[in-house]
């Protein structure tokens, strides 16, 4: 789940917004997929039910983005029939799995930060600001520049 | 990590940034009279953030002086405040001189010249400082020119939401 988005994340590939947008959505789309996961596999009822708040979290921001996609005439990324899953079902597995599923959502959002469209930077720079204190909430660590690549 | 985005690394992607923003500044020349003469908009907007984060590596220091707070959590915080003071003077255009010009605000500040900066602050004012630097962000990165520039402004306001939220939880 932590794959980097496909294609270019340079600022320049980003300014013209739509394909940072559909990297975006796609993310969030994982993400609320990832998010039922593990509101049913979790063996506690504290993971469970985070992990259905943060699934209603994403809908609400995928929401957003595709009504971002559809005003600027362009094409909604389809959802797909599945995306990856851990293999394991123990807590730490599943934080870890959290994490990952943030900070994918975390660099599509610093790529929507690089659009000219001043609209999508400042929901780019919200979204990636949500994803960072999320992450955290699952137990991961504040990097200085969260939504960069480590190499 | 904070060392590359999509492979570049930093350093590269703020060089990228500078030169987009001095382009920038002078395709837009005579049309952004509202800022000091010798200072793009980018540039105005990176000195305020350079005085905002010196302030605050000022305020965790003193915190830190007095003993006041989690400590490991306040040296983790420092530590990423001067990453982004180093990311911002890096941002800063080649030619563009070391301390701000005097229309475009107060120099550098020090403990002794600001009598707030003196006091220990507490977490919870550290972390209402947080919030409310994150909280500018997204209108900082809109804001500027350059694309690049936009994405570090909003990288360090996701880190800042981040302290805010461990000085909440500490």
């Amino acid at each position: 789940m932590s794959e980097a988005p496909s294609g270019s994340e340079e600022p320049e590939a980003a300014g013209d917004g739509m394909s940072a947008l559909a990297e975006a959505l796609r993310a969030e789309n994982a993400a609320v997929y990832a998010y039922e996961f593990v509101a049913g596999a979790a063996g506690d009822e504290g993971r469970s039910e985070h992990g259905l708040a943060l699934a209603s979290e994403h809908k609400v921001a995928r929401t957003e983005l595709r009504q971002a996609i559809l005003d600027r005439e362009g094409s909604p990324p389809a959802v797909e029939p599945t995306y990856p899953l851990p293999s394991g079902r123990d807590g730490d597995t599943l934080d870890d799995f959290a994490v990952g599923v943030e900070n994918t959502c975390a660099h599509a959002a610093l790529w929507l930060t690089a659009a000219d469209d001043t609209d999508l930077r400042v929901t780019g720079a919200r979204l990636l600001q949500q994803a960072t204190v999320r992450a955290l909430e699952w137990g991961g660590e504040l990097d200085a520049l969260p939504g960069y690549e480590t190499r | 990590m904070g060392q590359a985005a999509g492979g570049v690394s930093r350093r590269a992607l703020l060089g990228a940034t500078v030169a987009g923003a001095s382009a920038a500044a002078l395709a837009g020349c005579g049309t952004v009279d509202w800022y000091p003469s010798d200072t793009t908009p980018d540039e105005h907007v990176l000195r305020s953030l350079l005085r905002e984060k010196e302030r605050a590596v000022v305020r965790y220091e003193t915190a830190l002086a007095d003993g006041s707070g989690p400590s490991d959590l306040l040296e983790r915080v420092l530590e990423n405040h001067r990453t982004h003071l180093d990311a911002l003077l890096d941002a800063l255009p080649e030619d563009a001189e070391p301390t701000p010009p005097e229309e475009d605000g107060p120099p550098p500040v020090a403990a002794d010249e600001d009598p707030e900066l003196g006091e220990a602050p507490s977490p919870s004012s550290l972390r209402a400082m947080e919030a409310s630097a994150a909280g500018m962000r997204p209108e900082q990165a809109a804001a500027v020119t350059d694309r690049g520039l936009a994405q570090l402004i909003g990288s360090i306001g996701a880190c800042e939401a981040g302290h805010a939220h461990q000085l909440d939880e500490a």
